[in-house]
């Protein structure tokens, strides 16, 4: 056996499987993001060797800290709401009716209102579609910006020290949700689909 | 690197010297000193910019035009200032080891933010390449080429190269839904979607396409090594 093979053979059944080996692969060949610290070395390392000079075009920090400021004081306060927040003022209509409309419950509605970074796309959309259907005044695509209403976020709702982070995922959103068990089978399945 | 009490005591110019974790920590305290949080930002984005910005030509190349890809430099940015508080340092003792963490960290929201975009765009748009980036590819082609690296790295960089060009985007966009750790590279069922109409067959044909990369991959890492005598099993 050559070392190539050595090579190889350690690192099949060190790494697993062919899959991962694509990736690693790809992270080599700049195709995919660095996400931990081994892949950051494997980019600095390439960068190092390569004579591209830095960009000039960028923006500088004082740039972007202007168009922070700017998008805080320019932008109405229900563009940024959560998801429950938002669907009430749209609508008029109170928590539980909104609930009661869409098929789900409040409690479900106000976890994933307040998890929003946890909720897969598939569920997303289902849950804009049926906003839109079934409430008066509301869009699909305000309920699926709702669903990532941090990167403008205004200054005065930052926090001195962030929440504790509850250890919560999709699944226990629905799990906790108090809707019957074909409901919470149908939610399930919309995040598995999109994992196919 | 310096501790927090010490850039309290040493005032502003000691900021150049904190650490990532110290200069995310500030960010996080912003609504009780903003122009430490801002101090801390600018330190933050000069010292990474240039490496997320090349990373962000490399992977974006041929999927974003130049304005997104500015784009998403800045708001990769934005998103660290914001999330600065979801930062979990640790005790590293030198400070590569320290910047790579932080950069790491950039990534993965990088890497959430171009799916982000990509979804969008209401489509996979498959753009013609960059020249002056293929331009830098082919050098650090060439310049690799005569480097000592790991050989199966090598050989599966090559199997990738073999594959059609929609083999290849097909892949690429199961790896940026890919984390370190998983089993396999799957495409989420709303990128199936845009990726059958973008090709014009169906969900089903992408997976095909898929499969059939890979077992290309494979295929090519066993003539590979036949050439050699070997008797591998992948």
């Amino acid at each position: 056996m050559n070392n190539e093979e050595k090579n190889w053979k350690t690192t099949e059944s060190h790494d697993g499987s062919l899959d991962e080996q694509i990736y690693r692969a790809m992270v080599e060949l700049g195709w995919v993001f660095p996400q931990t610290v081994e892949e950051v070395e494997i980019a600095e390392e390439q960068m190092y060797r390569e004579t591209a000079p830095p960009h000039t075009g960028l923006p500088t920090a004082e740039d972007i800290l202007k168009r922070m400021r700017s998008a805080n004081s320019r932008i109405p306060v229900v563009e940024r709401m959560q998801l429950l927040p938002l669907l009430r003022q749209r609508s008029k209509m109170k928590a539980t009716a909104i609930a009661e409309s869409m098929g789900v419950t409040v409690t479900f509605l106000s976890d994933i209102s307040s998890h929003s970074n946890v909720i897969p796309f598939k569920p997303r959309k289902e849950v804009a579609s049926l906003a839109e259907a079934k409430l008066p005044g509301v869009t699909g695509q305000e309920v699926l910006d709702s669903f990532d209403p941090d990167l403008y976020q205004p200054m005065a709702a930052f926090r001195d020290r962030p929440f504790e982070e509850e250890n919560v995922n999709y699944e226990k959103i629905v799990l906790r949700s108090d809707m019957s068990e074909e409901q919470q089978r149908y939610w399930l399945s919309l995040a598995e689909e999109e994992q196919k | 690197m310096i501790m927090e009490t010490e850039l309290i005591t040493r005032g502003t110019p000691a900021i150049s010297e904190a650490s990532n974790e110290l200069l995310l920590s500030l960010m996080a305290g912003r609504n009780n000193d903003p122009a430490s949080a801002e101090q801390a930002f600018a330190e933050f984005y000069n010292r990474h910019r240039d490496y997320v910005f090349r990373i962000t030509c490399k992977v974006a190349n041929g999927l974003l035009d130049d304005d997104e890809k500015f784009d998403l430099v800045q708001e990769t940015f934005i998103r660290a200032y914001e999330k600065a508080h979801t930062f979990k340092g640790r005790a590293f003792d030198d400070v590569t080891q320290e910047r790579k963490w932080a950069r790491a960290w950039l990534g993965v929201i990088a890497n959430h933010l171009h799916i982000d975009k990509m979804r969008k765009n209401k489509g996979v748009r498959l753009l013609s390449y960059d020249d002056e980036e293929v331009k830098r590819e082919a050098e650090w082609k060439r310049v690799a080429a005569n480097l000592p690296k790991d050989s199966e790295h090598r050989l599966v960089q090559e199997a990738l190269e073999q594959l059609t060009e929609k083999e290849q985007w097909i892949l690429r966009l199961a790896a940026l839904n890919y984390s370190p750790g998983d089993k396999q590279l799957r495409i989420p069922d709303a990128d199936l979607d845009e990726l059958a109409k973008t090709y014009n067959v169906s969900k089903a044909s992408i997976r095909q396409t898929k499969n059939r990369a890979k077992e290309k991959v494979k295929n090519y890492l066993e003539a590979r090594f036949q050439q050699k005598g070997g008797d591998i099993q992948l």
